[in-house]
């Protein structure tokens, strides 16, 4: 009986290496879509680190500064001595000093009462980015040791500019708050904490968090939408000693060594070109596995599905469209309605984003929701080919 | 003709009936055959030839058909003993394009099919050259691309791999040109 | 071994056939037992007849011992005929006193391609007749 099992097993084993073998020889026939699979994205994180380098920093971002702080300021100790304003000129001067913002016009609401109205025509028009206001009496309130609230109004119309916008007036905050000593009065939050330390390539580290995850995935899935429907000789394969998990599992063992390459490529070359990675090395090569690997499964469920090359095709082209808009790089999962969002949870790329950012940028474990939200998703899918694949009938 | 006895019997089939959605492909369909015999299926399409030979290739789920069906002394009906029966029947279908790997060599192609019944490369690549020079494919073709050969090249190296492992049943679906290879 | 085929002339090859037909199995036995469950043991007279047309087919029908006419050509008929060496000269007879223009003949053995046509056709006329 043992041994029985044992000589099963053995054939078996023989049998699924001598498959995996065939999916290498049939993957070395089209050497393009290898090149393509390995290549093409240490290629492309080279070229976005060439890029960033020469243009350097990104163009300054132009804003007005209306200041609403135009009260004297009255030492109560001494009323005989008063100042003007003595807070609204070191902000500008922390305008002017930071590079990702370009000062248009400073407007003061005392001597043009209408300051706002015309700011506002200005954020209408898209001549500036943003509007910085310095609340009424905020020089008396960093005097006094309070938080003095700077309010930003910023070109809301799109919407992966936001955080660009919002980073650029932290970063004049930051010099002011620097500039003058007043640390603990204004709270930075995000901005400083997750920065990318000098002598790294910022824009980079910006570009690639939304980059990877998309490439890692749509590469993945693009590679083995065809594996299935464009195997005619699975029938006849059927017709000989062989079962259909066996066929099943080669492609999976063999599509996912074709990631491992490709992953160490990418780490290759993010070394290379200068990414900051917070996290570890071997955290970001996790990740992009786990990436990877929910694009295999979605690609190989796409091919177990289809019928045909066209059908596979268009299936990807539909499910691709529909992963990416979900993903949260276009539109924040937050700001979706309840019934998309749910949706949008169970897509992988929904959890991509946040897996290489935390990798990238916060430096936390790989090692929780996301990552395991995309292993059941991966698993699920893995189980659901190998129903169909069990069901369909393949007849010569 | 070859004198017969019940051992020899390889193939039985007793009163089987094929249904599809309700719809009776098969009726009440009984013959046997014996080892050495060459058994011709004819009729015009649709008539089920297919059928039967998909019921004894084990092609079709049990719960499609009803009878007593052997092959080699197997039933089909037990899911066990499918790759015992696989193992005991060669096939070469009717559309080469479903069989073989066009981008691989005819080598390379018998290589992979005889893996599956356990065959080491050397082994194989052995058996291939003897049929091959027996079904005499050219020997400049053997390691081209299976695209490049022509389409009786092609249904010959189909017939190799229907062959590969001596199977005791050999189908041949549609054999268009089959009195060249038995001549 | 098994040949699934449409092409009959396969049968030369064959051991035995078997002949299905919608799902039924017609015949299983070798080709020279099955030809020779036609009428005399399948042989058969050939004609090729000038202007040949269904009203000569009809008349020739109308021979007492006439089994099986078949057309089989534009102007060739194959007809089958009861104990076909005491008849055949008398078949000939016939169709030469009804003014039919014989423009060749001959004597044959029916191949495994005219079984398979007659059989299949008695089959579909059962079909039709029970209906």
């Amino acid at each position: 009986m043992l041994q029985d099992f044992k000589d099963k097993s053995k054939k078996s084993l023989f049998r699924t290496f001598k498959m995996i073998k065939k999916e290498f020889r049939l993957l070395r026939i089209d050497p393009w879509n290898l090149v393509i699979a390995l290549l093409i994205p240490p290629a492309i994180i080279m070229l976005f680190s060439f890029m960033t380098e020469e243009a350097g920093v990104p163009p300054p971002l132009p804003v007005i500064v209306v200041s609403n702080d135009s009260n004297t300021f009255i030492n109560p100790n001494n009323y005989a001595e008063s100042t003007w304003d003595n807070f609204s000129i070191p902000y500008i001067n922390a305008v002017n000093k930071s590079n990702l913002l370009e000062l248009k016009v400073f407007l003061n609401s005392t001597e043009d009462p209408y300051s706002m109205e015309i700011a506002r025509q200005e954020l209408l028009l898209g001549n500036i980015n943003s509007i910085i206001v310095i609340p009424v009496e905020f020089t008396e309130l960093l005097n006094l040791g309070y938080p003095g609230l700077i309010e930003c109004i910023i070109d809301s119309s799109r919407i992966s500019k936001i955080q660009d916008n919002i980073n650029a007036v932290y970063d004049s905050i930051r010099i002011f708050v620097n500039d003058n000593n007043l640390t603990p009065q204004i709270k930075l939050k995000g901005f400083e904490e997750f920065s990318v330390p000098p002598g790294y390539n910022q824009a980079l580290n910006a570009n690639i968090t939304q980059l990877l995850p998309l490439m890692v995935f749509g590469i993945a899935n693009v590679l083995t939408i065809l594996v299935i429907v464009k195997e005619n000789p699975i029938s006849r394969l059927l017709l000989t000693p062989i079962k259909k998990s066996e066929i099943l599992i080669s492609k999976y063992f063999t599509y996912s060594i074709v990631l491992f390459i490709q992953d160490m490529g990418i780490i290759l070359a993010t070394l290379a070109s200068g990414l900051y990675i917070r996290g570890s090395i071997f955290e970001l090569f996790g990740a992009l596995y786990m990436i990877g690997y929910s694009g295999i499964s979605m690609g190989l469920f796409i091919s177990t599905l289809s019928k045909s090359k066209t059908e596979a095709n268009q299936l990807f082209f539909a499910s691709f469209i529909i992963i990416i808009l979900l993903s949260g790089l276009f539109v924040p999962l937050g700001s979706m309605p309840i019934y998309l969002n749910l949706f949008a949870q169970i897509l992988p790329l929904s959890h991509a984003n946040p897996l290489v950012d935390s990798v990238l940028s916060k430096g936390t474990s790989i090692l929780e929701y996301h990552f395991y939200i995309l292993l059941i998703v991966s698993f699920i899918l893995n189980i659901i080919t190998f129903l169909v694949f069990y069901k369909r009938r393949y007849e010569v | 003709m070859k004198k017969s006895n019940l051992k020899d019997i390889i193939v039985n089939v007793k009163n089987l009936d094929v249904i599809f959605k309700k719809k009776k492909i098969i009726h009440e369909v009984s013959f046997q055959v014996f080892k050495g015999e060459i058994i011709g299926l004819f009729g015009i399409s649709g008539a089920g030839k297919t059928t039967i030979i998909r019921v004894l290739t084990c092609q079709i789920k049990k719960k499609y058909w009803k009878g007593i069906v052997s092959v080699t002394n197997l039933s089909p009906k037990k899911k066990g003993n499918h790759s015992k029966i696989l193992r005991n029947v060669g096939y070469v279908p009717q559309l080469e394009l479903l069989n073989l790997y066009y981008d691989l060599s005819p080598l390379v192609n018998v290589e992979i099919f005889a893996s599956n019944y356990g065959q080491k490369k050397e082994k194989a690549r052995k058996i291939a050259k003897d049929l091959f020079t027996t079904l005499d494919i050219p020997e400049d073709t053997w390691k081209n691309p299976l695209e490049k050969l022509s389409g009786g090249e092609k249904k010959r190296v189909s017939m190799a791999i229907g062959l590969i492992h001596k199977p005791k049943i050999l189908f041949l679906d549609e054999p268009t040109t089959l009195i060249n290879y038995l001549n | 071994m098994f040949i699934i085929t449409h092409d009959l002339e396969a049968a030369l090859v064959c051991d035995k056939t078997a002949i299905l037909r919608e799902g039924k199995l017609l015949e299983f036995d070798t080709p020279n037992k099955l030809i020779s469950s036609l009428p005399s043991n399948g042989q058969l007279a050939r004609f090729t007849i000038e202007n040949l047309n269904e009203e000569i087919i009809n008349k020739i029908r109308k021979y007492p011992y006439c089994e099986i006419v078949s057309r089989t050509g534009n102007d060739v008929i194959e007809v089958f005929i009861q104990n076909f060496e005491t008849h055949f000269s008398e078949l000939i007879e016939y169709i030469l006193n009804k003014r039919i223009k014989i423009v060749s003949m001959s004597r044959d053995t029916a191949n495994f391609r005219r079984y398979f046509q007659i059989r299949i056709k008695e089959e579909e006329e059962k079909e039709n007749n029970e209906k």
